[in-house]
């Protein structure tokens, strides 16, 4: 889906460089899990059960709005 | 560590054997051959057509080297923690490669560019080529490594 494509990469060009080590393997994680759960966390609003992935989910969700 | 886009060889693994893409490969050969004919079907002189011509089939056999399918000598690519491999069409083993300066991920369009031993491969790979996760992957590792 383009939609998450714009969601993830647009974090990762913009908060990619400031983002420490944790945050940074919850998006390789993030990037690594299937559309649909992705589609349930970053647009149907949802959130994965892992508070440190939720964190990353909450803050790519609020750089869309 | 902060501060810095580049990522460690570790994260964002890619492995990716694209199918054939006749579609393109069939669009881009249109167009070439389009821009080919064109000269003479507007009455350019022959001094200027040939080279036009000649241009235009060369950028056919160029482009078409890099649309997966048997035209193109990159079979195959691989990033992972022990970076970045490739496969080529001739050759059975993988080979150490990094990826070139020219590497770049549009929306819907991945230019892919392998370096192996000086020498450039390369891919046109549109979103339809891949997988949606590894199409996102693929274009995550270009974004960070520009």
């Amino acid at each position: 889906m383009k939609e998450l494509d714009v969601l993830l990469l647009g974090w990762l060009e913009h908060r990619w460089a400031e983002a420490d080590e944790s945050r940074r393997r919850s998006f390789q994680w993030l990037l690594e899990q299937p559309d649909p759960d992705l589609a349930d966390w970053l647009i149907g609003g949802s959130r994965p059960p892992d508070a440190g992935h939720a964190a990353l989910v909450d803050d790519i969700v609020c750089r869309r709005d | 560590m902060p501060g810095t886009r580049r990522l460690s060889m570790t994260s964002f693994a890619v492995a990716i054997e694209p199918a054939g893409q006749p579609r393109l490969a069939a669009m881009a050969f249109l167009a070439h051959v389009a821009a080919a004919v064109s000269p003479w079907l507007t009455g350019t002189a022959p001094l200027l057509a040939a080279p036009l011509s000649f241009l235009a089939i060369a950028g056919l056999l160029a482009t078409l080297g890099h649309v997966p399918g048997r035209h193109c000598r990159l079979l195959a690519l691989a990033i992972d923690g022990r970076g970045c491999r490739v496969r080529l069409a001739d050759r059975p083993r993988w080979l150490q490669a990094k990826l070139g300066a020219g590497a770049r991920a549009y929306a819907s369009l991945v230019v892919l560019e392998a370096v192996v031993a000086g020498r450039r491969f390369g891919w046109l790979l549109p979103r339809a080529a891949l997988p949606p996760d590894e199409f996102r992957r693929l274009k995550a590792r270009i974004r960070l490594s520009c």
